[in-house]
């Protein structure tokens, strides 16, 4: 089935089975590997992902799903000003590790801004992040990482930024 | 020489932007998928394999135990088959192997194996194995047996006041590395390349050369790995020989690439264990022996089970001096699913055993938590079970003081008592137990942690870890090492020492990919090793580089050169180092490790020094259990840690913080039983480890009291952080409810039934 | 073995065209939601040809409307979308909690009252609440201009069964403005641990007092019975009553009758049965505090 679809600011199409798993079609058709595939099953968050601005697991989004929607991926975001910072303050707070579920983090990260306006405390942090796991860091230095900005308001027009430039 | 407090992880950035490259995003041409056809019964006889004839098998490749020139994977016995051929031990054994370019057609054609047995009865339970009728391996179904004697333990049971005995038990644990399995192996003419997710690529190599019986040149290549835990240690040598066999088959690049619930089915846990200690002690609980049994369960080979329980029984004393004590420890055969390497690789059962008969003892004679172990505790001065004499960096008093001090644990011991009490007696009414919604009770809970760095006994100066050095054209200095990444930082650990020892930058420190055509056997990246071991080469060849360019230096100008924070100089002149260095570009170092000859270790009867030096930690759990679910959490976690030296300070913090957390689920949340003979678990949403939400407030610190033969006096840390925590987490029960927890994962349905035993309350 | 051919996707796009499909063919369809609970089933998954897209009708994917005597909420609107929904959130907390309690953020962008309704697991966050609130479950295709109605508490037939039948969808769920305003509420969800947790048991309830009577209860259980239902022997018990303490245990001793768990892999049946009853316990006297 040709499916068309926005992904990453371009319409794109693609003829493939309409139940395959936008993860795959993401990964195979388009080598989006900041996508990950850590269970399958949309527990783990390694392979969340944009859809029309939210965030999904792209491992429970089959592509007939996607049909004239917008999706965006890590490939795109990292051109953003907010990554660049949200990365120095990853790295700066050594928050990575085995680096499988990251990407996925960050996706959720720079949701979690968009989706509060950055009113953030630290429980909040843990809830909404709650559907990404980590299995090297404890976690802790991950939440560090993006504490700092948690009043930042700079930083949050940043990542407002970027969702609208990706509306355009 | 000094080194710098931390580094940032050089391979930080690519890991975030999504660059990095793990197994499943390599582009490989005319790349095929390989699929498992298993064991559906967990012991019988093959009795015939058929593929069904209506189905077009073309597109197909198909290995079974006949293509398989030596089948059995190298570990260190020869006993587990890459394919079962005979006989089968275990639901989920590898039967046979397909590969297609198809995935669908693969799901297809693995409903069309027949596979017809003959079955037996089987052993589950670990502790039924050693007298059963059932024989899985040798006359006993015992992989391994240890015993060690100290002093005289008879004479102690006779001076003793108090003989307090308890059993523990833990259970599987399965390492969740967010990456699963994945290997490819690309075959040409006369060779096999496998490139994959691996802690160990020169087992995987050996693996691979003993399964071609020589025929094929291996090279082995890791990738990214994304976790690994001690799960990808013994595992991939088994994963890279199936995805090797139908490559060869084929003549197509196979990739064997697990899904979740084929990773958590069929491949390794921690060893389930069983534990009776029976502690002989004066009145105010000062041990005067200890009777030890252990048992693990090593599952249906032998894998690494025997060095596994060898420093289970190591480590059988924990923290403690045991003047007379009598050990003895078993692995045992059952028709599970292999147990393998899980940071802690024996330590985690064995502390957890000898910090509940502490909580124990403690209990019985009325002695605070904190009492019982300071009493017991061994110090630099005292020996080992193996009668090893603890010389140097010991640390045990210290990381002790420090988790008490930081954690401030008496005093909120007292008040949480206090607190505690009043909900502790509604329970007991059968009244709503909280004043307000947010009420819980809360525990504190101590537990010590002791881990041999690097192998047990003779292990190091048998394998003698390698590792080579290349001046280059420009004067940087690069690594070649088959130590790997696989999270815990090892990429900038080593390029850290090395520029540290040189007083140079680390972007004059490259470090090759780990590849077998270019790495030495550094030996396996495994047993908290690569830095104490691995780091103090570099550090030789630091010295060596220093030398050599000083003579040369010397030489040239007739004059006395001294080096200092990176630079040559004498009275005229200063040369950098990667100037001096390129005076001898090409140049290649070699480097093997032994320990200092002074360690000495007798492997048969268990006596000296059964590792070169221990590294230390006392950690502190604050708990909340909610008095109407029973629902817990650790809320604050206080942790000291003696490693001799911090390489590189920040990633120390996370390293303890991520190792703390897996012993906090190992605690209060992992858990998976055999049911109907297999694993029963899928994944995330039923193997839960804790997320965000579960991960306490952490208060790391890092003691540095360093080992002499270390370099920068640095020794193990990778798995201790997982070893202690448990018990400090379980500590905070028996504090909360005045019961024995002998059990973990402690869950709510666990400390409900506590609740409800009626013989004795939990009221103090 | 291919079978791309095979699967025949429909994605209409109101509700018209959706009865439309429905009536005039012969075909079985498979409806399709939120495809949380779907993909992760995967035998199930690989048995759907023909699919219907419920996403894609308008009205099911984005309605959340209020009529004369009751609140519509599509079946395939997300979880997030109710969460933030100032009608939920002012008339129905208790619908707002339960969803901000499912799997993840991730999970909640996606995820529907359809489908976790429609997939029957007794262990689904939203029906305990839906239920408590008296809900209603339009099915749809319309027969004469009009929805089937079936009260949420007369819908499932037994273990992951329903009332649906061949071709039918449920369109909305209707909660009526008269569960509005109780004098407490409470739902509490115990899982295995707080984030991406499926429950080992929960509850809810809404209690309406005069006079420190209990003049209305509804509760409902979730994880307990193989079909989520009312309690309603233990709210039969409460009508009438002053919540003293006597009151209270009594109550719990009887909403422990009512449930009939299993062990499984997350929990007892001694576990879940007696905190059944302690969450009852917490709710009731909550509710006498001020």
């Amino acid at each position: 089935m040709l499916i068309n679809f926005n992904l990453n600011n371009e319409n794109v199409q693609v003829d493939v089975n309409p139940k395959k798993r936008l993860l795959d079609v993401l990964r195979e058709e388009f080598g989006m590997t900041s996508v990950k595939e850590g269970c399958g099953k949309g527990e783990c968050g390694a392979c969340t992902v944009f859809l029309e601005s939210k965030r999904v697991n792209s491992c429970l989004v089959p592509i007939f799903q996607v049909v004239d929607k917008k999706v965006v991926t890590l490939e795109y975001v990292k051109s953003w000003e907010a990554y660049k910072i949200l990365e120095n303050s990853f790295i700066e707070n050594g928050a990575v590790q085995c680096g499988f579920c990251i990407p996925g983090f960050i996706m959720s990260t720079v949701s979690l801004f968009n989706e509060t306006d950055g009113k953030l405390n630290k429980p909040m942090i843990e809830e909404k992040l709650g559907g990404n796991i980590c299995r090297c860091t404890g976690y802790s230095k991950i939440v560090d990482s993006i504490y700092s900005f948690a009043d930042d308001n700079a930083f949050l027009m940043k990542i407002k930024e970027g969702f609208k430039d990706e509306k355009q | 020489m000094s080194i710098k407090r931390s580094e940032l992880r050089v391979d930080a950035k690519e890991k975030l932007n999504g660059e990095a490259k793990y197994v499943r995003d390599e582009k490989i041409p005319n790349m095929i998928f390989g699929a498992t056809v298993r064991s559906s019964i967990s012991n019988g006889i093959i009795k015939n394999i058929t593929f069904s004839k209506d189905y077009n098998w073309n597109n197909i490749t198909i290995i079974t135990a006949k293509d398989i020139i030596l089948n059995k994977v190298s570990f260190l016995e020869l006993d587990m088959p890459f394919l079962a051929e005979k006989f089968v031990r275990y639901i989920g054994e590898p039967i046979v192997l397909l590969a297609s370019n198809d995935r669908d057609e693969l799901n297809e054609a693995k409903k069309h194996v027949f596979i017809e047995y003959e079955e037996f009865p089987s052993i589950i339970n670990l502790m039924e194995s050693e007298n059963s009728e059932i024989k899985l391996y040798g006359s006993n179904n015992i992989f391994k047996e240890i015993k060690i004697n100290k002093g005289d333990l008879e004479s102690a049971v006779v001076e003793a006041k108090h003989k307090i005995s308890i059993e523990t038990e833990t259970g599987f644990q399965e390492h969740l590395y967010l990456e699963p399995q994945g290997a490819v192996a690309i075959p040409e003419p006369n060779r096999v390349t496998i490139r994959g997710s691996m802690q160990c690529p020169y087992y995987v190599k050996n693996a691979l050369d003993k399964m071609f019986g020589g025929e094929k040149k291996i090279t082995v290549i890791q990738t990214t790995t994304g976790g690994a835990f001690g799960g990808k240690e013994d595992f991939p040598s088994l994963l890279a020989g199936h995805a090797a066999l139908l490559a060869v088959k084929s003549g197509k690049p196979v990739a064997m690439f697990y899904d979740r619930e084929e990773d958590v089915r069929y491949t390794t846990k921690r060893h389930p264990s069983k534990c009776f200690y029976t502690a002989y002690t004066d009145d105010e609980g000062l041990i005067l022996g200890l009777d030890i049994k252990l048992y693990f369960d090593g599952g249906a080979y032998s894998t690494l089970s025997s060095v596994v329980l060898s420093r289970g029984a190591l480590t059988s004393i924990g923290s403690y001096y045991i003047p007379n004590a009598r050990v003895i420890a078993k692995a045992v055969a059952t028709n599970t699913v292999p147990s393998g390497a899980f940071r802690g690789f024996g330590g985690p059962q064995a502390v957890f055993a000898i910090e509940m008969l502490m909580e124990k003892i403690a209990n019985e004679l009325n002695i605070s938590p904190l009492e019982i172990r300071k009493k017991n505790l061994i110090a630099a001065g005292l020996d080992t079970i193996t009668g090893q004499l603890l010389k140097y960096s010991v640390s045990s008093k210290e990381t002790f003081n420090d988790a008490i001090f930081m954690s401030r644990y008496q005093e909120k011991y007292d008040e949480f008592k206090k607190h505690n009490k009043n909900i502790l007696t509604k329970l007991n009414n059968g009244d709503y137990p909280k004043d307000n919604e947010n009420d819980k009770l809360k525990g504190i809970g101590i537990g010590l942690s002791i881990h041999g760095s690097g192998f047990t006994g003779t292990g190091e100066n048998k394998i003698r870890g390698k590792i080579r050095c290349e001046v280059k054209d420009d004067g940087k200095i690069e690594i070649f090492t088959a130590i790997t990444e696989m999270g815990q930082g090892e990429k900038t650990t080593f390029r850290k020492i090395l520029a540290d020892a040189l007083s140079i930058s680390i972007d004059e420190v490259l470090l090759s990919e780990v590849n077998t055509d270019l790495v030495p056997d550094s030996g396996p990246t495994v047993a908290s090793r690569s830095t104490m071991v691995i780091g103090s080469l570099l550090v030789e060849v630091a010295d060596e580089l220093i030398e050599e360019l000083t003579d040369i230096l010397n030489t040239e100008n007739e004059k006395g050169f001294v080096y200092k924070e990176g630079y040559f100089y004498d009275g005229d002149k200063i040369v950098c180092f990667s100037e001096a260095a390129k005076k001898i570009k090409g140049k290649h170092l070699f480097k093997e490790y032994s320990h200092p000859p002074l360690i000495k270790f007798d492997d048969i009867n268990y006596i000296g020094d059964a590792y070169p030096v221990f590294s230390w930690a006392a950690s502190i759990a604050e708990v909340e259990v909610d008095p109407v679910t029973f629902e817990t959490k650790v809320v604050n976690f206080y942790t000291s840690h003696d490693i001799g030296k911090a390489i590189n300070h920040d990633q120390v913090i996370a390293q303890i913080q991520g190792g703390c957390l897996q012993g906090i689920g190992y605690a209060l949340y992992e858990r998976t039983e055999i049911k109907n003979g297999k694993f029963d678990i899928s994944g995330f949403n039923d193997y839960i480890i804790p997320t965000l939400t579960e991960s306490p407030n952490f208060y790391v610190n890092v003691i540095e009291n360093p080992y002499p033969f270390g370099p920068f006096g640095a020794k193990g840390l990778g798995e201790l952080p997982l070893v202690g925590a448990g018990p400090a987490v379980a500590s905070a029960f028996w504090m909360i409810f005045n019961k024995e927890f002998n059990k973990i994962p402690i869950l709510p349905e666990m400390i409900l039934e506590k609740i409800f035993e009626k013989e004795g309350t939990y009221v103090d | 073995m291919k079978n791309n051919n095979e699967i025949n996707i429909l994605q209409p796009n109101n509700l018209d065209e959706l009865d439309e499909i429905l009536i005039s063919s012969e075909t079985k369809y498979d409806l399709v939601s939120g495809s949380t609970d779907l993909l992760v089933q995967e035998e199930k998954w690989l048995t759907y040809k023909n699919i219907i897209d419920l996403k894609s009708v308008k009205e099911l994917s984005s309605e959340i409307i209020k009529t004369e005597d009751s609140v519509l909420i599509g079946s395939a609107v997300p979880f997030t979308e109710i969460i933030n929904s100032e009608l939920i959130k002012t008339n129905f907390p208790i619908l707002a909690k339960a969803c901000s309690m499912i799997g993840s953020i991730q999970i909640q962008n996606r995820g529907t009252l359809g489908g976790n309704v429609g997939n029957a697991s007794p262990a689904g966050d939203s029906i305990p609440v839906l239920c408590a609130l008296d809900s209603n479950v339009l099915i749809g295709p319309k027969v004469n201009g009009q929805f089937r109605t079936v009260k949420l508490s007369e819908y499932f037939t037994g273990f992951k069964t329903s009332v649906l039948t061949e071709n039918e969808y449920i369109a909305y769920f209707s909660i009526p403005l008269e569960s509005r305003n109780p004098s407490n509420w409470y739902f509490r969800k115990v899982g295995q641990r707080f984030s991406m947790a499926i429950s080992k048991v929960s509850l809810a309830l809404l209690i309406w007092l005069e006079n420190n009577i209990v003049t209305k209860v509804s509760i409902s259980t979730g994880s307990v019975n193989a079909v989520i239902n009312r309690a309603s022997k233990t709210e039969e018990f409460l009508i009438g009553k002053n919540l003293t303490d006597e009151t209270i245990k009594a109550a719990v001793e009887i909403i422990k009758t009512e449930v009939n768990p299993i062990k499984d892999i997350r929990s007892n049946i001694e576990y879940r049965r007696h905190i059944a009853g302690e969450l009852l316990k917490e709710a009731l006297v909550l509710t006498n505090k001020p």
